[in-house]
This record gives structure tokens, sequence and C-alpha cells, in this order.
């Protein structure tokens, strides 16, 4: 009987217990020339031009945190970060204590393929191709204005999952061993690369996604 | 402590036999692989076949709710006695009239079928359906509303509970069941099957068996058998229409060399599921025999290989018609179990 009661402490123990030492919190900040991006509004840029974004939401998944050069823990989940749901921006309760986190930017091609999801990857979310089936990893979309007052709207919907336009982007952080995390996600960089007045849409896989999402994935930072 | 933990698991059998009785499992139906076919592609993994599953997306495949003013539904444009096509019409027309780009295809097999659409542009069967109920020239309404209204329906939440085990009706749940009627269309008995199963008292006529010959020569590198078709895109060499401006799979992948590549339709019912191309240029099966015999441009750079003109003799042309007859399977055009639901 003494060992009934025992495995059922021990396995109490492991399912409850051990996963709250290990819980943290990842929070994502995106920003613009480190002031925290808030949706409609007008940010001033180094070039003395004006941003607004309306849109900024994307995709986060396969979170493998790593101590020491090992694997501790993995979660495959896929979560949509959306500016607009606030709440979105943080990931609660993900297991591993770890000093470095890699985790993708966008969706991975099993995903894709694996036919209608639910939750954050209902295709009802809006960030979903039907036609050309796959996920859109990132969306934003605004307009910038130059310093001459010409106005430029913006549509940047990154996605494909076919090589050789995979768009999903590896992020990979080191950070110290604490028990929550925030995510500096400043786009500025991301915005002076582009030629707006040549690429003001992107709307389907192509050379262009590509090369936007890999310029997207240097803006990560703790 | 003994008597308390058979006190615990008395409680727990009876909690497991109510649940039991008020939870009633959808009956699980076998999905039958012709013989000597190929693995389905589709695998029922994340949605078993159940016979609940397989009406639930039978009645919404028949009803025009999906439709933003409810006057289009699946089956306008595919109908069971034409193979699940649009009999009659080059390219569909959806809501109000408005017309789309390309002939409705067969919904034949479609759980061999890899991809879907002329370019091949979706992926998996179960987000198939979103198109053509968000598209703006067919039922032109949005997941959202359409689940608004399924959601308010007197009829569907039950049903949708039945078949999923809850009344709550999702993108997935919608998706899935109309799949697992899609998916359930299988014709594979039309004489050709029962030659090929050596069935008592079917033979090919000569003239059959001499289109076989010639098919198999000519045809089933790309309408492979036992499909009719295969996994591939291939490029047959009609020029684009000028006013569609059809590039096929190009507009899929970028791919320079996949312009004007469409997928590979099957041949199976292809007596009725005129007209015929992905833009319905040909009216009769007659027209598209004279364009394999003397139609193709041998220059063209998108022709795929080994197509080149076959110059068919008339009988040949014939023989190969009277053989392509053999791949109508009247079982499957007028199976009930597809009808309009009663």
């Amino acid at each position: 009987m003494n060992k009934v009661v025992f495995c059922f402490v021990f396995s109490f123990i492991l399912i409850t217990g051990y996963g709250q030492t290990t819980s943290i919190n990842i929070t994502f900040q995106p920003s613009i020339s480190n002031e925290l991006i808030e949706l409609n509004t007008i940010y001033s840029l180094t070039d003395s031009s004006k941003i607004e974004i309306t849109t900024c939401r994307f995709y986060v998944s396969n979170f493998s945190f790593f101590s020491k050069g090992k694997l501790v823990t993995q979660n495959k989940e896929a979560f949509l970060i959306d500016l607009e749901n606030p709440e979105s921006l943080s990931i609660d309760n993900l297991n591993g204590a770890f000093d470095q986190l890699i985790f993708n930017l966008g969706i991975d091609s099993s995903t894709n393929v694996a036919g209608i999801l639910d939750g954050d990857l209902d295709p009802i979310k809006g960030m979903y191709w039907t036609w050309n089936s796959g996920y859109i990893n990132f969306k934003l979309e605004g307009s910038i204005t130059n310093n001459t007052g010409k106005k430029n709207p913006f549509e940047y919907h990154l996605g494909g999952y076919l090589p050789p336009f995979r768009t999903i982007q590896t992020i990979s952080i080191d950070r110290e061993n604490v028990n929550s995390a925030t995510i500096q996600f400043d786009i500025s960089q991301f915005i002076s690369s582009i030629d707006f007045e040549k690429c003001s849409n992107v709307m389907i896989p192509g050379a262009t996604a590509v090369q936007l999402s890999k310029s997207l994935a240097t803006c990560f930072k703790f | 402590m003994k008597n308390r933990i058979l006190f615990f698991a008395f409680c727990s059998c009876i909690l497991v036999l109510i649940s039991f009785k008020f939870k009633t499992e959808p009956t699980i139906i076998e999905f039958n692989v012709p013989k000597k076919w190929p693995k389905p592609v589709y695998s029922f993994q994340n949605n078993p076949l159940t016979e609940e599953g397989f009406q639930l997306g039978r009645k919404l495949f028949y009803d025009p709710i999906l439709s933003r003013d409810s006057t289009i539904s699946c089956a306008s444009c595919h109908l069971q006695y034409t193979g699940f096509t649009h009999v009659d019409h080059n390219v569909s027309h959806g809501i109000e009239g408005r017309k789309g780009t390309r002939n409705s295809p067969v919904l034949i097999n479609l759980a061999w079928n890899s991809t879907f659409h002329w370019d091949g542009g979706v992926n998996h069967l179960e987000v198939q359906g979103i198109n053509p109920i968000q598209h703006p020239a067919e039922m032109d309404d949005k997941l959202e509303n359409v689940l608004k209204k399924l959601n308010a329906s007197s009829t569907y939440p039950g049903l949708f509970k039945q078949a999923f085990g809850t009344e709550k009706i999702t993108t997935s749940t919608l998706m899935k069941a109309l799949t697992l009627y899609t998916v359930s269309l299988v014709s594979a008995d039309s004489k050709y099957d029962k030659v090929m199963r050596k069935e008592k008292g079917v033979q090919f006529s000569q003239q059959e068996k001499n289109g076989l010959k010639l098919f198999r020569n000519h045809c089933a590198v790309c309408h492979t058998e036992p499909l009719f078709t295969s996994p591939t895109f291939a490029g047959n060499g009609l020029k684009m229409d000028s006013l569609l401006k059809d590039v096929g799979r190009y507009g899929i992948t970028h791919n320079p060399s996949d312009s004007m590549l469409f997928k590979i339709p099957t041949l199976r019912n292809v007596e009725f599921t005129f007209p015929y191309m992905h833009d319905g240029r040909f009216k009769k099966l007659k027209d598209v025999i004279n364009y394999y015999s003397d139609g193709i441009d041998p220059s063209l750079s998108y022709l795929s290989k080994p197509l080149k003109p076959f110059h068919f003799s008339d009988t040949e042309k014939k023989d190969l018609l009277s053989f392509l007859l053999t791949l109508t399977d009247k079982a499957f055009l007028y199976n009930p179990r597809y009808s309009f639901p009663k």
C-alpha cells in the first residue's frame, strides 16, 4: 500500500512541482527606434521620415531551450503575436530553464501541409493563404511619409514554405538564466533596409519575401 | 485503506459508465481502397471517417448556406451526374452569375490527390473548401460569417455534436466534415475496372482493346492507371487564352519552367465531364482527341515530353474514344449515397 501512495506522491511532484520551477514567461516587445509600437501612432525615424503601423502580426513557434549547449525542453506549438491583441505578446508557462533560446519566426513546413488546424493556426485568423496553401508568417501594414511629405502605404505579407522560397527564420538568443524573458523586436533596421518606392507590397511567396524575412530575423534581441 | 481504494474504483467505474451513456460516439466506417490501388494520400489520422461526419459533410455540400446570399452550394458547380463538375460551362459561374477563370474540376478519387486546383496551389484536401467559400466569383462569403450562420442554425450545432463531439462549429470541424464527404467520392466500378478485376461476363470489345493499347502507348504517361492521373503538372501545348491569361503552375511557384503547366486531370467518367481542359475550351471528347492527334504545336517551349502530335488515323481515334467510354462509372454517377440528402 505504501508503495502505491509513494508512486502517487512521486508522480504528483514530477507533474506539478518540477514543472513549476522551470516555468518561464516570454514577452515580445515590438518597437521602432526603441519606442514600443502602438498601432495607428506616428513615429519619427532617424532620416526624419514618419511611420505609422496599422497591423503587426506574426507567428513564433518551436521554442527550444538549451542549457550549456544541451537541449532542455522543446515546445512545438505556434503562437500568433498580434499587436491588436496585447495579451498575445506574452507567452506564459513555457517550460525550460536555459541559457540559450532558439525559436522560429514563422510556421514550419510540416505544419504548413498538415491540413486544417485550430487555435492560433485557424485560417480565420487572417494569416493563411488559401489559394496557395500556407501560413503568412509575418504581416506588417502601415504607411511611411518621407521628408518631402510623400506618403507611401505599405503591406508586407511574408510567407512561403516551399524551396527555394522558404521564409521561416530561426532565431537564436543567448541570455542569463532567469525565469522571465523579454525579447526586443525593433523593426527600425528592417524599415531602413526597404526602398518603399520600389517595394511597397509583398503578398506572395517569392525571392522578395525571403529577403525581407531574413532582414526581420536580425531584429530580435534580448 | 483497502476498502477505500475499492470504493474509489467502484465510483470511477460508475462515472465512466454514466459518461458513456450520455456521450454517443460517432460510428466509424471503413474507407475502402479498391484492390491493387495505391495507398490514399489522405490519411484520416486527424479526421476519422464516421457515418455522422460523412452525412454532415454531404448536407453541407448541398447547402447554399455556405454562400453569401444563400444561392450557391458546392453542388452548383460540382454535379454528381457529371462526375461532380459543372457541365456545359467552360468556366464556372458563382454568385450573381459572376464568372471564374477556370473549368470546375471533377471531384473523383480525391483521397489520392496530393494537390488541388488546376495550378496545384492547394496542398491538402481539408483546406481546399475555404477557397470556393471565400472566392468573390464563387460563394463570396467570409469564413467568420459562414461559421456564424451555421452556429445560429437550428440543425447544424446538433449535427456537429454528433459528428465531432462539440456543438460549437469551427473552421476545423466545418472543413473536416466537408472533407469526409468529398474524400468518400470514389469511382472504381467502371467497365474498365470490371475487366481488370476479371469479373465474369465483362469483356472489352476489340475496338476497346485497340483503344487501351493506344492509350497505354500515348496517354498513360500522364493519365496513369488505375487513377488515370499522376501527381505532377504538365504542359499540353494549349495556347494561353487572351482574356483569362492563365499561367498555370507558374502562378504558384514562380519558376519559369512551370509556366503554362497544369494539373493532370483524371479521365475517369470523362464521357460526362465536358467541357474539357483547364479553361473548358473543348466541348467534345472528339475535339480533345483531335487536338492531341493534330492540334499540338511541337515547337512550343512548354510542351511536356513525350507529347507531340500523335497523328491518329480515323480508326485509331474511334478506338481511343471507345476505350475512354469504358471509364464511365454509372454506379458512381448515380450512387444514392452521394446524392442530395432528403
